[in-house]
């Protein structure tokens, strides 16, 4: 008896050890699908994961928690929104989320706002740098100092910065 | 709600910050705003992201975005939702890199929601069930810093801790960081959550990084000089004394910092103590022997 509750016991913290190791990746994989159901799937998935780790332990892989968490999500909505998802449809690749219905969180359509709002000599920095292009490359591109990209940058982000928690503070009046 | 683009530092290469967001809890947001950035300067779409990174898959898995060439990363970048392909590649098959940047995300309180389920659901009968707290990630007002283990020592003789109360404090000095009325489980893991929060800001600056570590050396100093209630006494002893070896550690990370080391291997330093201070104390938390 002494000897199944202390192998039960160890089962149980290799079983924890695997859920420190992926938690993070699961949500991440999650929240990336759903932000409403993200957090009760990923109870789903672990809760999965320990009665698969009873039987067979070394199934429990990375791949196989995010098999899992995708199957989750799936099953999901299709309860949720009585549509079919064609297996192995990603969300993105199947409109589970439309970007353009992304767009319309609140925060990015101020931010789309502010953007437009800023002035042509710091929006150009400020995008160019949100393409992957370095300090230098853009001040070679655009005839300017690195020390003056640099500082239009910083100025561009403490614009937008200014401007979208201002009409965060306008819709909270509204 | 924070707009995370604008949350990047000025000295941050872009691909570290969309590294980050990648294996991160907040993608969906990223990608939301990042098409507001781009606007109408959007690129067609390629079908796949295998389009974009074409052969250099290996080495993307081993290092991460910056291993793209400029031209494919701006398609990337430029073309958003193709994150979430790669989010899906990299938690999978990404190396050691990504995984180090998964354990740098913040800590989510559904990660410890998950852990206290488990917790429940693996406890088998005639063990103590673990209750699950109440929501204590909730944040009230938090401590000032102390400039020095020593004052912070002397101060608290004649003023109790939440007379120190600021909206700065994080981690182990922060109101709740320590429930006295959890049980040794919950305690531990708190404590744990406590230590999980060195994540929860990245500066790059050294002396924002020197701050931060001074908190998180005064975090420890709280946790050696606690009651710890909800701890027997052998947990409670080795609490302290594995405080104050971390202790140490971080003086180390700030002596290194300033004598000049480079401010982000240091904080990658600490990020690996950080590491492993959480791990030792989960693993701690786990039910011992006479819960069963």
């Amino acid at each position: 008896m002494k000897e199944d509750a202390s192998h039960y016991r160890d089962h149980q913290r290799e079983y924890l050890k695997v859920y420190e190791e992926h938690a993070n990746a699961v949500l991440a994989f999650l929240r990336s699908k759903t932000s409403v159901a993200a957090d009760d799937l990923h109870q789903i998935v672990f809760l999965k994961g320990w009665k698969k780790f009873s039987t067979d332990s070394a199934s429990v892989t990375r791949g196989w928690l995010i098999t899992t968490a995708k199957n989750s999500f799936i099953d999901w909505y299709r309860r949720e929104r009585r549509m079919t998802i064609a297996e192995g449809d990603l969300v993105d690749e199947s409109g589970d989320q439309p970007y353009e219905a992304l767009l319309e969180s609140e925060r990015a359509a101020q931010l789309d706002d502010c953007i437009k709002e800023l002035q042509e000599i710091y929006r150009v920095v400020f995008q160019a740098r949100f393409r992957g292009e370095d300090y230098q490359s853009i001040a070679d591109r655009l005839e300017m100092t690195h020390q003056q990209v640099y500082k239009r940058n910083h100025t561009a982000v403490a614009k937008l910065r200014q401007c979208v928690e201002g009409k965060s503070r306008e819709n909270a009046s509204t | 709600m924070k707009t995370r683009v604008l949350n990047i530092a000025d000295e941050q290469p872009l691909p570290a910050f969309i590294d980050e967001a990648v294996v991160g809890v907040h993608l969906r947001q990223i990608i939301a705003e990042l098409l507001a950035v781009h606007g109408e300067n959007q690129t067609d779409s390629p079908a796949k992201l295998s389009d974009i990174i074409g052969g250099r898959k290996e080495a993307v898995l081993a290092q991460g975005t910056s291993a793209i060439p400029r031209e494919a990363f701006a398609q990337l970048i430029t073309n958003p939702y193709l994150l979430i392909q790669l989010q899906e590649l990299v938690l999978v098959e990404g190396g050691e890199y990504w995984r180090r940047l998964e354990q740098t995300s913040s800590a989510e309180p559904a990660i410890s929601q998950t852990r206290l389920t488990l917790l429940d659901a693996t406890t088998d009968q005639g063990a103590t069930p673990v209750s699950r707290p109440s929501a204590w990630y909730r944040r009230p007002v938090v401590f000032t810093m102390f400039a020095a283990a020593c004052v912070l020592v002397a101060m608290m003789l004649v003023i109790p801790w939440g007379g120190f109360s600021t909206e700065t404090a994080w981690g182990w000095n922060r109101d709740d960081a320590l429930p006295q009325n959890a049980n040794r489980t919950e305690y531990l893991l708190q404590v744990a959550s406590g230590g999980e929060a060195w994540f929860d800001q990245r500066p790059t600056k050294r002396d924002a990084i020197s701050t931060r570590l001074e908190e998180f050396r005064q975090g420890c100093s709280r946790l050696i000089l606690a009651d710890h209630q909800p701890l027997p006494e052998a947990d409670h002893q080795w609490l302290v004394e594995k405080c104050k070896s971390w202790r140490k550690k971080i003086d180390g990370h700030m002596q290194r910092l300033n004598t000049g080391a480079d401010p982000i291997s240091v904080r990658n330093e600490a990020d690996e103590t950080a590491r492993k201070l959480v791990s030792t104390i989960r693993e701690r938390a786990l039910p011992t022997g006479k819960d069963f």
